[in-house]
């Protein structure tokens, strides 16, 4: 019944955030604390992995939010992969994130970021 | 089967209550969509009742009670029951997605994932009663 988030930093500006286990109002204010401590003007993409993430409530969800919204007012971008079926369900039911940056694969996150390079613009919604 | 919970009015008293309903749930055979969209549900639900209870009487004696049962049908009832002031949880107003101020997220939530949820203000106490079976696909 926790959470675990492991960060890796690569040089190309790219950010990965894995999480594991359960976002829930118990879990999200660590989310909050270790996601404050990344600099969004170094990392300007920021993909959350969430293939291990079991469970999310209305309160990770709300720091999936923020955390984006961080990551957006900072120029950048911040990217959700793979959510597991239930954890998917509930963003489609709060519909707070969209979809557009939700992606099923990393393939599908790539062919996303090779068209926005093409397109020359970081706003891509 | 019937079987009563008492919790504090403290937000780590919903993962220890989450655990014994999904143990619970999960003994008694029923599958993991159900497990988990009924410990989402409590868990939305019980941060209501403490973030309101927050804002009345802070005395420690105060309990919220929950009241889990299944029918002959094999549908899970789940009956919260709390003595906080009038809150009719499913007539907060829904949040515009995007708009991130605290409570309004959880309430879809629980309209989508219950089969049926209906409030009551009872002698004194907030009832708040839902009802999910298994669902097929």
């Amino acid at each position: 019944m926790s959470l675990t988030i492991e960060i890796y930093h690569s040089d190309d500006g790219k950010c990965r955030i894995e999480l594991g286990g359960r976002l829930d109002t118990h879990t999200a204010p660590d989310f909050d604390a270790r996601m404050e401590t990344l600099d969004p003007a170094a990392h300007p993409l920021q993909v959350v992995d969430l293939s291990a993430l079991d469970y999310v409530s209305s309160a990770g969800v709300r720091s999936l939010f923020k955390a984006r919204k961080v990551a957006k007012q900072a120029g950048g971008q911040l990217l959700l992969l793979n959510p597991q079926p239930q954890v998917r369900r509930v963003f489609d039911i709060i519909k707070a994130l969209p979809s557009a940056s939700v992606f099923a694969s990393e393939a599908e996150m790539d062919r996303y970021l090779d068209a926005m390079l093409k397109r020359g613009s970081s706003d891509s919604e | 089967m019937r079987q009563l919970l008492v919790l504090e009015y403290r937000l780590p008293a919903i993962q220890a209550f989450q655990r014994r309903l999904e143990g619970f749930l999960s003994e008694a055979g029923y599958s993991e969509d159900l497990v988990h969209d009924l410990s989402l549900v409590s868990e939305e639900v019980l941060v209501n009742i403490i973030h309101h209870g927050e804002a009345g009487d802070p005395a420690a004696d105060r309990r919220i009670q929950v009241l889990l049962g299944t029918d002959e049908a094999g549908q899970v009832h789940l009956e919260f029951r709390d003595d906080n002031s009038g809150f009719n949880p499913l007539q907060v107003q829904e949040r515009d997605p995007g708009d991130e101020r605290a409570g309004g997220w959880g309430i879809p939530l629980l309209k989508t994932l219950a089969d049926r949820v209906e409030y009551s203000r009872h002698v004194g106490y907030n009832v708040l009663h839902l009802v999910r079976g298994e669902r097929s696909g």
